[in-house]
């Protein structure tokens, strides 16, 4: 079938138009208005043959804004929020408590609504608890970093010494 | 499919590096990595001992390795299972179709069982649960 927006060529079962990313629908989003946009004001004497004219060649159709998707993620499909459980579970066990017990709450509540078949909440709810298990592993990074750091700095500080008074 | 292939090539790299450093280094510490939460607070968290846990692993040491976090030891093949299914479908599909399939009750079984285990291995009846080394 083709698009009904821009006219390319879809494949079979496409839910996005990949020519104009206009939604597929069975019937066409935008109908246009049965009498032509502008009207004439009236100007007292009707000339019926001018408005016919206007007609005939054709009323103003505005071009039509494909639907506007914020993220890549479609509404139909489901959030992988098993995933992020796992995930957020294994570094509530590894690394970062509390973080990722925060993150473990949102995948949950994730799934919970990916479950309802509210997909657009659960994208939400795995969106935030992404955020909260990478926002976790960079502490923890830090914390290895700044632990590794210091740690050299007392074996430099020890060998400092070592040298200077021996 | 091969630019999957190549980043997971790098990853495992990475990760063998990982293993090859723990293997050889501190027996008996840790890996090095501290532990926020037992700075602060002293008790174990359900983490605790699983770096030595996973170099006793390493050096063949089951039983020591279950000593040091029996969670973690009981987990490891799942997760190593889970994740490397998960790699295969990531190289051969370029997405997830591993997760959809695993049972949750599974999960939530061993998470909750993860989480009894780190209240549990602080109580004094049940110090059998806290990390120690055997002679």
């Amino acid at each position: 079938m083709n698009c009904k927006n821009c006219g390319a060529e879809l494949h079979e079962g496409a839910v996005f138009c990949g020519n104009c990313g206009m939604k597929v629908m069975e019937e066409p989003v935008y109908q246009p208005p049965e009498q032509p946009v502008y009207a004439e004001p009236n100007q007292g004497e009707y000339h019926q043959e001018s408005y016919t004219e206007y007609q005939e060649q054709g009323s103003y159709v505005p071009p039509v804004m494909p639907e506007y998707q914020a993220e890549p993620v479609v509404d139909g499909e489901r959030p992988n929020t098993v995933l992020w459980i796992v995930l957020a579970a294994v570094e509530i066990f590894t690394c970062c408590q509390l973080t990722g017990i925060i993150s473990l709450i949102f995948a949950i509540l994730g799934h919970v609504a990916a479950d309802k078949g509210d997909f657009a909440e659960a994208a939400g709810k795995i969106r935030t608890a992404k955020i909260w298990f990478w926002v976790g592993l960079g502490l923890g990074l830090l914390f290895v970093i700044l632990y590794v750091v210091l740690v050299a700095l007392g074996i430099a500080a020890g060998l400092a010494e070592e040298i200077l008074y021996y | 499919m091969k630019k999957r292939i190549a980043i997971t090539l790098a990853a495992a790299f990475f990760a063998a590096a990982a293993l090859v450093y723990l293997y050889f280094t501190g027996e008996g510490e840790g890996a090095g990595i501290p532990c926020v939460f037992h700075q602060i607070t002293g008790f174990y968290c359900s983490g605790c001992g699983s770096s030595r846990a996973l170099r006793s692993v390493l050096h063949l040491d089951f039983y020591q390795a279950l000593r040091y976090n029996a969670i973690f030891t009981i987990g490891l093949p799942l997760l190593a299972v889970y994740f490397g299914a998960l790699v295969f479908s990531y190289i051969r599909f370029g997405k997830d179709r591993i997760s959809e399939k695993i049972s949750m009750k599974l999960i939530w079984v061993f998470i909750a069982a993860a989480l009894l285990y780190g209240i549990l291995r602080n109580i004094p009846a049940f110090s059998f649960l806290a990390p120690v080394t055997l002679a």
